[in-house]
């Protein structure tokens, strides 16, 4: 019977093609509004670190002075985000976690051994330990990370993205050639597969939805090479620097590095920041950590949150859309209630000839799933154009953030036949109302 | 007037798809007005004045290739004369950051050295004593620094004590005679500044911050391994300056330049979430305003073709083809004007979630008239051709099949 009654939807369609491609073109362009910003803001805020969601967490240690506190927000004192080089350097050589890398960054001309001098460009590099590239589940294309020898002797190795490698190797094997950072020849030991965790969650929140940096090399190498990007990176200190010389800054308790940390288990997590007091406890015997101790730990998500990276923003855009959507909804259902109307005679004479109020409903029932149905596939096909019009707008967001997964996809088709339905209740309830006599009498 | 009777009492009677029609506009009325409200913000942020000459003005970073301080200061100071030299450029500073710019320092602020006393964060900048000449700034009160004054800040190191504001800090502190700030001391980082001068505007480098009309302009030279240079050229002589300045500049063997970029493009980069959300927006207004033609367009139309024999009808008993105008599109009004007032009802509510979880102001009431007007008249453009069509119904209908 069902069969029958989707046959007969489909008929019905047809005979008013303008009524129909009105309805499902309305239907697409409320699901497409919708599930484009529903993308965005999805893919701008989904976990970039599934598997390792409650065991990767940052350090924040409570380093400030003593007269101030390092912010205050609300009325409450913010420990910095960032630690130092000397505690990072602690907490590294205790090694207490599974893995854990401090991650800096600094500015510096490069450009391949065989390049020119003035074809050089100013990077970006980020320095971190080895561990990062395990802990961040980086997947390489050739080689990989460097060796904890390296790490300790700040050796002159780099990893590259595998976008420089096709900028400055044409995309070749260039494990074992060299890039020139300033004026010293370093050693390419991996390259980078494609790799774009959104939102990049390591660093500053102001960095959230840029590309990972393009060369990474040993922290030590640039405390060897004393360089620090003064103008060009975060950092704060709370004593006064009168002193330039760069073995002072970082022996002093300027922050400028993030730390992060994988352990075992998410289940490690309070014997870990046992250590982290532990350790402040013992620097504060020291004389240092002179405030309240209120050193924590973040999960990739918590400290998303709390540096505001899931910006309002993005909710307003959801709901403005799905406000949209809902006018869509109205206008077909509006449109519906004409269509049903117009198909008074053809109700009564069904009722007539023995179907059921029953009957009549199923038959409507199939009309408004085809419509969502059709509906659904024609706003998939917008949400692409969408994404793709989204993509020219926000340039300067990840390409990648503008791309829908099945799931997505799933929903989308889910969400329009739902609400056609939903919004064809009336309609079809008005419809399945209308006596045979009524209309049979002007036959 | 005299068919508003007949019009209440055919809309009551059936009462479904006036009612769809009115959700719908309530709906629609509800999105418009805050859509318009937030671009009519975010594109006043975009126009806002930052407080200097933006059109003449470009920026860069360089190397300074010594490590020694003293040479340092020599080099740069060099580098100041050469490019102040050239024929297009009217004016050089260096500055530790521009406004706009996106990365900068700010400093806890108070008018007493403690902790209690530092209320609030301000924008800090600091430059030599060609800074506000070069920015264009308007010194309103006071003077800036002379050239004896400024100090060297290798790599933030310093003791300066007085400072240039803004307007706009001098308003937290003294609201009303901001003249009184001057002479006075107020707390930077802990450690005491006498204000020299007032300036009118002086934007910090984050739009949007809370404290971003708030400033203060220290006089250092702020040098470390590379410096930023901030160039004014003389007027229409923009692209000039920058050539001659990067020819300049590359007489010095190992010289790395980067960032030049002129004002336009840092306001551009700084606001192009901005100016993408708008433009989103503008789509959704788009795309909200055809919905709402066609809905009303098809609604009237049905209505029409349901009652063709009543106009029929109506046209043999003696109404003329006006009449029958007239109350379609008074009928029209007055669904859209029911549906506006549940609109205004909704777009209040809503307006109030969105000041309590976006932060944002409540939409001033000369909107709600404002777009009310616009889908009054969107109305009444859908209805014109079907009440055309309404209008064309002949008397002679009315006679048939009954």
């Amino acid at each position: 019977m069902l069969t029958y009654y989707f046959k007969l939807a489909w008929l019905s369609l047809r005979k008013t093609p303008l009524l129909s491609v009105l309805m499902v073109s309305t239907i697409a362009l409320g699901i497409a509004a919708a599930m484009v910003t529903y993308t965005v803001s999805y893919m701008k805020t989904k976990d970039p670190l599934p598997a390792k969601s409650d065991r990767v967490f940052t350090v924040q240690l409570s380093v400030w002075g003593p007269d101030q506190p390092y912010r205050t927000a609300d009325g409450q004192e913010e420990i910095p985000e960032m630690v130092s080089y000397r505690d990072a350097k602690n907490l590294k050589m205790a090694g207490k976690a599974h893995r854990e890398s401090a991650l800096g960054l600094f500015k510096m001309m490069s450009r391949a051994e065989e390049q020119a001098q003035r074809d050089a460009q100013m990077r970006m590099i980020r320095t971190t330990h080895n561990d990062f590239f395990a802990m961040f589940d980086v997947p390489f294309l050739y080689g990989g990370a460097w060796s904890e020898q390296d790490d300790s002797a700040g050796n002159q190795v780099v990893v590259i993205t595998k976008t420089l490698n096709e900028e400055l190797f044409d995309g070749a094997n260039s494990v074992g050639r060299h890039i020139i950072l300033g004026d010293a020849l370093m050693q390419i030991v991996g390259v980078m597969d494609d790799w774009f965790p959104i939102p990049k969650f390591y660093y500053l929140s102001s960095h959230a939805y840029r590309d990972p940096e393009s060369i990474f090399t040993p922290l030590e190498y640039q405390i060897n090479q004393e360089i620090f990007s003064r103008n060009d990176v975060t950092w704060a200190c709370w004593q006064d620097i009168e002193d330039v010389a760069f073995s002072d800054f970082m022996a002093s308790d300027c922050v400028w590095l993030f730390y992060w940390v994988e352990l075992e288990s998410g289940s490690d997590r309070a014997q870990y920041m046992d250590f982290i007091n532990a350790y402040v406890e013992q620097q504060k015997q020291a004389g240092r950590f002179a405030r309240e101790n209120l050193s924590r730990l973040f999960t990739i998500d918590e400290y998303l949150r709390w540096a505001k990276v899931l910006s309002n923003e993005n909710d307003m855009a959801v709901w403005l859309a799905f406000a949209f959507l809902l006018a869509c909804l109205l206008n077909c259902m509006s449109l519906m209630m004409t269509k049903f109307y117009g198909k008074g005679s053809e109700i009564g004479l069904r009722r007539a000839v023995g179907a059921s109020r029953h009957d009549i409903c199923w038959q409507f029932l199939c009309e408004a799933f085809l419509i969502g149905l059709f509906g659904g596939l024609l706003g998939l096909l917008f949400a692409q154009l969408g994404l793709q019009l989204v993509q020219q707008i926000f340039t300067y967001l990840n390409a990648n953030i503008m791309q829908m997964d099945l799931r997505i996809m799933l929903m989308t088709l889910g969400l329009s036949i739902v609400t056609s339905i939903l919004f064809g209740l009336w309609p079809i309830y008005r419809a399945a109302q209308i006596q045979p006599s009524s209309q049979l009498k002007s036959l | 007037m005299k068919d508003l009777k007949p019009i209440l009492s055919t809309l009551w009677r059936s009462k479904s798809a006036p009612l769809l029609l009115i959700l719908q506009i309530a709906v629609t009325f509800t999105i418009l007005v805050n859509a318009v409200y937030l671009i009519i913000q975010k594109e006043a942020l975009l126009i806002e004045p930052s407080g200097l000459d933006e059109e003449v003005i470009f920026t860069l970073h360089t190397n300074v290739q010594s490590s020694e301080a003293e040479e340092m200061i020599a080099l740069v100071k060099q580098d100041l004369r050469d490019v102040r030299a050239l024929p297009s450029v009217e004016n050089v500073t260096v500055m530790n950051s521009f406004p706009l710019s996106d990365w900068g320092s700010y400093a806890p602020t108070g008018l007493g050295p403690t902790e209690e006393d530092m209320n609030i964060y301000t924008g800090y900048f600091t430059g030599d004593e060609h800074a506000i000449a070069t920015m264009g700034l308007e010194l309103i009160a006071g003077e800036g620094p002379s050239e004896g004054e400024v100090q060297d800040s290798i790599d933030f190191s310093a003791d300066t004590t007085q400072t240039v504001v803004s307007k706009g800090f001098a308003e937290l502190y003294y609201p009303d005679d901001w003249r009184a700030i001057l002479g006075t001391t107020v707390y930077l980082n802990y450690e005491p500044f006498i204000v020299k001068g007032v300036v009118k505007e002086l934007k910090s480098v984050w739009p949007g911050w809370y404290s971003h009309a708030n400033t203060v302009l220290i006089p250092l030279r702020h040098i470390s391994s590379n410096y930023k240079m901030l160039i004014r050229s003389r007027p229409g002589e923009l692209e000039q300056a920058k050539q001659q300045v990067v020819k300049e500049l590359m007489k010095t063997p190992g010289r790395h330049l980067d960032k030049m970029m002129d004002y336009q493009q840092i306001r551009t980069d700084k606001f192009k979430s901005e100016t993408a959300a708008i433009k989103t927006l503008y789509w959704v207004i788009a795309g909200l305003v055809l919905l709402t033609l066609l809905g009303i367009f098809g609604q009237a139309r049905f209505t029409v073709v349901k009652r063709r024999k009543q106009i029929g009808t109506r046209r043999a008993l003696g109404a003329s083809r006006t009449d029958i105008l007239r109350y379609c599109m008074t009928e029209n009004a007055i669904v859209t004007s029911v549906g506006i007032v549940v609109g205004v009802i909704c777009a209040l509510l809503a307006n109030v979630q969105l000041v309590n979880h976006f932060d944002m102001a409540p939409v001033p009431v000369v909107y709600l008239f404002q777009v009310a007007g616009v889908i009054l008249v969107v109305g009444q453009l859908a209805v014109c051709q079907p009440a055309w069509m309404a209008a064309r119904v002949s008397p002679a209908l009315a006679t048939r099949s009954v």
